[in-house]
């Protein structure tokens, strides 16, 4: 422990001397690392130690925030003094006391990142990288890389409470382009979990490296995608992206409590057909979006957002829910890191299986597309228009998958798109993003089964 | 906000033969109100700072960074660089900047002017733009404001003779607005800064309002128009937006790789016969820097004249391969990029060139960037929206489309460049008129 319950005492109490109703101290210690191979060589090894603590009061439906890196007791009891001045009140809560709270450890970790020696991973990547050069002579740039990292969080709040959480996380990431000579295509996978190395040893790297380079080279012979409304399969996995894009984001706290989302006020109403089941699951073991506590020291939740079609629950920290009656914390709240201050955010979120088959569903559509990989995509929160980009897409004519066709983005309004959801196969499969939000980049689970929406504005080139 | 004493730092590197060796540090202290709907919700001092190192041991890089600066800053710093050379990229001396005298020219910013302000004063702005705000058109319903004070210092020297530090101010704000009509919400969103002080960052905000509001109001009750192909204007704003991909390609470290679509391409046309870009790196803006991130000056010198391309950006790595000389535009890892850039502005308003388009649409603003616009192949398919041009004349709102294309094929379509140039993000640009644009709508 870097801060002592000494100087947590009293900062958390310089905090609320001004009549802030609630106050946090945030400690984070993490260390991040790189391993990148490219070129067929080592591209770059490098290691972050990231290190410091915010501060948060909140008074009624006020906030003041603030972060250093500088850990002494002196200038963390300056910074609050500092903060403090942001309300001008008399203190109405003490803290007299702070006690750790033990938590349920979601994430157990196997193989700790210190049990393989450095040349071991480089090993690792090298590895997959000879087997996608060996693919085609069209591979023209293989770039491979690792990230771990770990992370030692504390949480001192004005409920006098203590949380310590250690945050394992790795991730493989594996990016290929293919050229012609007239024209580059890329393809891209990144498996992640809070796992140790244990993540690498159950991936069959081999594999992805085939199937990543194989989806590069088969891009150099890709059509033009169609343009103007069509029916769109979504496919499994990183599909799910549009769930994230087009519902997840305008379910969360901020927007809710805003009122800037078209879900506001829904609560308990019909916003997507019968078959849809969504949910937003911080609980799921060694989820890369998983955290044994989350970022207020709140614990994680499995929170079922829509049931059946109906919309059974929002996704609220400590701040928001102020605003948004009849609400408690889910248990969501995150941050990039010390520098930011927190705010809801989803964590391992996906749209349940449903009954049908992804053959089922290929066969009902007669003029398509079957989108089966993503790159990411973003919302304009306050209107629900969301863009998210297929880079791995096929046509599909009379109920059959044919040509494979260039990148195409799918535009549309979530609050339109959740309704056309008229097919859900029995196929999930979750994959790990970081979305880039207003608490900074946060590792998330985006997930679905493979699904049929009846029509979305695909925008590709030809006709 | 001081300078360090690298002397430890040095001295212990020195001691392990880590040579060369290079130090930077970077430090800011940020104030920022919030309001929303006429209520400060949040403010937020921050205090950052990080020291990263890097330094070659037996011709291996290692790299390593740390936020907080304590009295073991040292040992963690120097001997996390050593362990990490140890399994690092292979490197040479030559990739670490040699000062030999030159000087760093100065950005064209007079941070002396700088007034800086209280808590008290920047709640107080905060609040009157959102009083401005709201009082434009009573349908707007959401009005948030934020507004920054940063004061920021960097350091960077290593033992081959570079030393260099500089200290800049800045305020900046934005203000995001929704307006709904008949249950019908429409966002907009505009940012707005200064070097000097509030007074002159409100005065620049108030400039921008029109359009704040303009840019939701208009497009109550507008859809897409139908696909199909079309002349078009794009604003200032859209070609900044595609040219930051584009010009990614310009990187000698692509090129040099094989991975850009212009390799090969010196001395000859690659976009058309209106364009003329120049590096700008001193000229005001958030971005200009009078030194790149390997610690080499900056300089001023054209990318594209006439459509023509004269030069990539370039990096010590990349210069030394391509024998030429280093323009300062190192990104680190022996990659570059640009710190700055000019689009020559035409004598022709963008009036004019709905006069010339006729009929066609007026792209004001592209969303989805980062999914949308593929860096290696450079097609792109985005959603956006804007205005028909009927007759000559900027018309009808129009949104729910989406623009699809190669920016090779794009920049070569421009067939005029106006007069009303923008920065964003360091990139200064007019409008300009392309000769066709694929469009998905209905």
């Amino acid at each position: 422990m870097k801060i002592n319950k000494k100087i947590a005492l009293q900062i958390l109490n310089e905090c609320l001397k001004t009549g802030g109703d609630y106050a946090e101290i945030y400690y984070q210690d993490s260390i991040k690392v790189n391993y990148v191979r490219r070129y067929k060589k080592v591209f770059a090894y490098s290691k972050k130690h990231v290190n410091g603590v915010g501060l948060r009061i909140l008074k009624d439906n006020e906030v003041v925030y603030g972060y250093t890196a500088d850990l002494s007791s002196k200038n963390l009891l300056e910074l609050a003094s500092n903060l403090s001045m942001g309300f001008d009140g008399k203190q109405k809560v003490i803290v007299d006391e702070l006690k750790e709270e033990k938590l349920k450890n979601f994430n157990k970790i196997k193989i700790p990142h210190d049990s393989w020696d450095t040349n071991k991973k480089f090993d690792y990547l090298k590895s997959a990288e000879d087997v996608a050069y060996s693919y085609s002579k069209q591979i023209s740039d293989v770039s491979l890389t690792l990230f771990e990292e770990d992370e030692h969080v504390e949480i001192y709040n004005s409920e006098g409470k203590i949380f310590k959480d250690d945050r394992v996380r790795t991730r493989f990431g594996f990016a290929v382009v293919a050229s012609d000579g007239n024209q580059f295509q890329s393809a891209f996978e990144g498996p992640g979990a809070s796992l140790g190395l244990e993540l690498l040893e159950n991936c069959n790297s081999k594999e992805m490296a085939k199937k990543v380079a194989k989806t590069a080279v088969d891009l150099l012979n890709a059509k033009d995608g169609p343009s103007g409304e069509l029916p769109v399969v979504i496919g499994k996995g990183f599909g799910g992206v549009l769930f994230h894009e087009a519902c997840g984001h305008p379910l969360e706290g901020s927007a809710i409590s805003h009122e800037t989302s078209p879900f506001t006020k829904l609560y308990g109403k019909k916003i997507a057909s019968d078959i849809v089941n969504a949910i937003d699951d911080g609980t799921i073991e060694n989820g890369w979006g998983t955290e044994n506590i989350d970022d207020e020291g709140v614990r994680p939740t499995k929170n079922q957002l829509i049931t059946n079609g109906i919309l059974t629950n929002y996704m609220v920290d400590r701040y928001t829910s102020r605003r948004i009656k009849n609400t408690i914390p889910t248990g969501s709240c995150r941050r990039e890191s010390y520098k930011y201050q927190p705010t809801t955010r989803m964590t391992n979120t996906y749209i349940d299986n449903g009954t049908s088959t992804k053959e089922e569903i290929i066969a009902s559509v007669k003029n398509g597309i079957y989108c089966e990989g993503f790159t990411g995509g973003q919302v304009d929160p306050s209107t629900d228009q969301f863009i998210f980009t297929s880079s791995v897409s096929y046509m599909i004519k009379d109920g059959k998958i044919t040509d494979i066709i260039k990148p195409v983005s799918l535009v549309g309004y979530g609050y339109e798109i959740l309704p056309k959801i008229t097919m859900i196969a029995n196929d999930l499969e979750r994959a790990a993003g970081v979305c880039g939000a207003a608490s900074g980049g946060c590792y998330v689970e985006v997930g679905q089964p493979t699904l049929l929406v009846s029509s979305i504005l695909v925008g590709g080139k030809g006709e | 906000m001081k300078k360090i004493n690298f002397k430890p730092y040095f001295e212990k590197a020195n001691s392990l033969k880590l040579t060369p060796f290079e130090i930077s540090y970077s430090s800011s202290r940020t104030t920022t109100v919030s309001t929303f709907n006429g209520k400060v919700e949040a403010q937020e001092i921050g205090n950052n700072s990080s020291l990263t190192a890097k330094g070659l041991f037996a011709g291996k890089l290692g790299i390593y960074s740390l936020d907080s600066i304590s009295k073991n800053s040292v040992d963690e710093l120097v001997d996390g660089v050593f362990e990490a050379s140890k399994y690092g990229k292979e490197e040479v001396k030559e990739h670490f900047y040699k000062n030999n005298g030159a000087k760093y020219k100065k950005v064209k910013i007079n941070y002396n002017d700088f007034e800086e302000a209280t808590l008290i004063s920047l709640r107080k702005i905060a609040l009157e733009l959102d009083a401005l705000v709201s009082k434009k058109d009573k349908r707007i319903t959401k009005i948030e404001t934020a507004i920054n004070m940063e004061e920021s210092f960097f350091q960077k020297e290593n033992d081959l003779g570079l030393k260099y530090s500089n200290k800049s101010h800045g305020f900046s704000g934005s203000i995001s607005i929704v307006a709904e009509q008949d249950g019908e919400p429409r966002s907009s969103y505009i940012v707005f800064k200064s070097f000097k002080s509030l007074d002159e960052l409100k005065a620049n905000a108030l400039k921008k309002i029109d359009e704040l509001v303009s840019s939701s109001v208009d497009f109550f009750k507008s859809g897409p128009i139908a696909s199909k192909t079309y002349r078009a204007v794009l604003s200032p704003s859209v070609v900044v937006s595609l040219l930051s991909f584009y010009v990614e390609q310009l990187s000698a470290k692509s090129v040099i790789e094989h991975l850009s679509i212009f390799e090969n391409k010196l001395n000859e046309q690659i976009c058309s016969k209106k364009l003329t870009i120049t590096h700008t790196p001193f000229k005001p803006s958030f971005s200009a820097s009078s030194i790149d991130a390997e610690g080499h000056p900056t300089s001023e010198f054209k990318v594209i004249k006439n459509g023509v391309l004269l030069n990539y950006f370039h990096s010590l790595e990349t210069s030394l391969k391509m024998k030429v000389e280093d323009n300062g535009c190192g990104s680190g890892n022996g990659n570059a990029s640009p710190i700055s850039l000019t689009v020559k502005e035409g004598k022709k308003t963008v009036e004019d060139g709905f006069k010339t388009i006729k009929n066609g649409v007026y792209i004001t603003d592209v969303s989805g960037l980062n999914s949308g616009i593929n860096s290696q192949t450079l097609d792109f398919s985005l959603p956006c929206q804007g205005y028909q041009v009927k007759d000559g004349v900027k018309s009808n709102a129009t949104s729910m489309i989406i623009i699809s294309g190669n920016l090779k094929d794009l920049f070569f379509n421009i067939k005029e460049v106006f007069n009303d140039v923008e920065e964003h993000g360091g990139i200064f640009s007019p409008s300009c008129s392309v000769s066709k644009i694929a469009v998905s709508g209905k």
